[in-house]
């Protein structure tokens, strides 16, 4: 048995389940679609929940057709790395929620660059300037994108 | 119709055997499940909103879809901690391009069948390139005459590409076609057009087919001419765009986290559509992790207000006797037959393989 394999399933029910729980006082033109297409998710997730309990191991046959992460890494490393990779996609998000992008940007590729990929400090710098270079020439000069002012400048009326 | 044909591909998308259906059923509703957020059209009713004003509209289909494909690559390649082409050398592609030109040949109906998928579906309002490729793709997998062709899917077969590149590029005609004679635009871009027309005097309809005839030809030819220009533009410039596969990942992913997070703001230009890529990549990671199909996801999240527009209209017009009218019917044993020709080719290799030894 996969314990993530396991979970997985659980979270489809447990996801299904809400949205049958959610639908069922609403009007039925509100509610037609999303119990149609909850109800027999429950049941192919609570099926694939008990395949991964009770059954054989998955042997390949039902593998999705789809892209494989790297299976020459380590299982221990390469969860240690994807967590990382996320938790630095999520200092991003943070960072644009408290700065907005064109602070955010330059703080976040030199960062990474300089801290997680090790690159020294002058290449890290130049390419921190050129990467703010491209994103302020591209997206606010050309494209005249409104980014929205992080919470610390709208905080500080700046 | 619609619906049955999404689904038929849907489930042609999934892994091979039976877990593999399922795993497909469940990501194609999964995705179906979660383009019911926001406002109900007919009623107007808020559904999964969780008190949120964001989720009125919807989720949008650019940070999803950023979210489900993008991520899961990026934290793919900071796992690998290597180059995109990992640790293959440089090679010189221009003597790989004749063999891709050969294989466009070598497999002609494929693109032929693929390419009228394209136009079909570009007919269709709404639908989009995205859906054409999918749906092509699903038909280049089903055209696999084994399940050991199939799993070459994804793995490097040129039919993988050859079908959903025939249907990008064929659906742009398919959308001049409602534009043109009916002055109904399938997509933005064919929005975009139909205003520039109305601007330059020209009325769409009927007209376009006799007395305009010759501007009618002109845009063709334009879309004949634009794509040899990219073809030629491509091959001038492949081994350069080539050479980004050879750049350590730890360089590129923060340039192309960055250009992940803008494109997915220019949707809502909220925060929010940052945490609804990252909630899907999230979601697309352990996806992948545990082997669930991400295609039907995608297939079903695109569909899904197109399948309940019909479903509804349905409904209100025949209640649940729709199920019984003829065409349902037929469509409903075509799309039964094709959840079953996997099976039926495993079975037949099955009966060949003893015979072979």
């Amino acid at each position: 048995m996969h314990k993530g394999r396991v979970f997985f399933c659980i979270f489809l029910i447990a996801v299904a389940a809400y949205a049958v729980w959610a639908a069922v006082g609403w009007t039925f033109k509100a509610k037609l679609f999303p119990l149609t297409v909850s109800i027999p998710l429950i049941v192919l997730a609570t099926i694939q929940l008990v395949a991964e309990i009770f059954g054989k191991a998955d042997t390949g046959e039902g593998q999705a057709m789809d892209i494989e992460f790297a299976s020459d890494v380590a299982p221990e490393l390469a969860r240690h790395r994807a967590l990382g990779a996320f938790l630095w996609v999520g200092g991003f998000i943070l960072l644009v929620y408290l700065l907005g992008f064109p602070w955010a940007v330059p703080i976040f590729v030199f960062s990474y660059l300089h801290l997680q990929s090790r690159i020294g400090l002058p290449v890290s710098a130049a390419l921190t300037a050129a990467t703010w270079l491209f994103f302020y020439g591209l997206f606010q000069r050309l494209l005249h994108l409104p980014f929205e002012d992080g919470l610390i400048q709208t905080l500080l009326g700046m | 119709m619609l619906a049955i044909i999404g689904i038929s591909c849907i489930t042609s998308l999934s892994g091979a055997g039976a877990r593999g259906q399922i795993k497909g059923f469940a990501m194609g509703l999964l995705g179906l499940l979660l383009s019911t957020i926001g406002q109900e059209r007919q009623s107007g009713s808020l559904r999964f909103d969780m008190g949120m004003m964001y989720l009125w509209d919807g989720l949008d289909f650019v940070p999803v879809l950023v979210g489900i494909f993008a991520i899961p690559e990026i934290i793919d390649l900071a796992i690998r901690g290597t180059a995109i082409a990992g640790e293959r050398q440089p090679e010189n592609l221009k003597a790989g391009v004749m063999e891709g030109v050969k294989d466009t040949f070598r497999h002609f109906w494929l693109v032929f069948r693929c390419s009228v998928i394209g136009v079909f579906v570009g007919i269709l309002p709404g639908a989009g390139g995205g859906v054409a490729q999918w749906m092509a793709y699903a038909h280049s997998v089903q055209s696999a005459k084994n399940a050991k062709e199939r799993e070459g899917f994804g793995k490097g077969d040129v039919r993988g590409v050859l079908g959903p590149g025939a249907a990008n590029n064929s659906k742009e005609g398919g959308e001049l076609i409602p534009t043109i004679a009916f002055g109904v635009p399938g997509s933005g871009a064919m929005a975009i057009l139909l205003g520039g027309f109305l601007i330059m005097g020209i009325i769409p309809g009927p007209d376009m087919l006799t007395k305009h005839l010759a501007i009618t030809f002109s845009m063709v030819w334009t879309l004949v001419i634009a794509n040899v220009i990219t073809v030629v533009l491509c091959l001038l410039v492949l081994d350069q765009l080539a050479k980004v596969t050879y750049v350590r990942g730890g360089l590129i992913i923060p340039f192309v986290l960055l250009l992940v997070f803008v494109g997915s703001y220019t949707a809502n230009g909220q925060i929010a559509d940052l945490i609804v890529t990252f909630i899907f990549g999230l979601l697309s990671y352990f996806m992948v992790l545990f082997g669930w199909p991400r295609p039907p996801f995608v297939l079903g999240f695109v569909l899904g207000k197109v399948i309940e527009t019909y479903l509804f209209i349905s409904v209100s017009r025949y209640g649940f006797t729709w199920l019984r009218h003829p065409v349902v019917i037929i469509l409903i044993v075509l799309m039964v037959i094709i959840i079953a020709y996997p099976y039926i080719q495993q079975y037949r290799d099955r009966l060949r393989s003893p015979a072979d030894a």
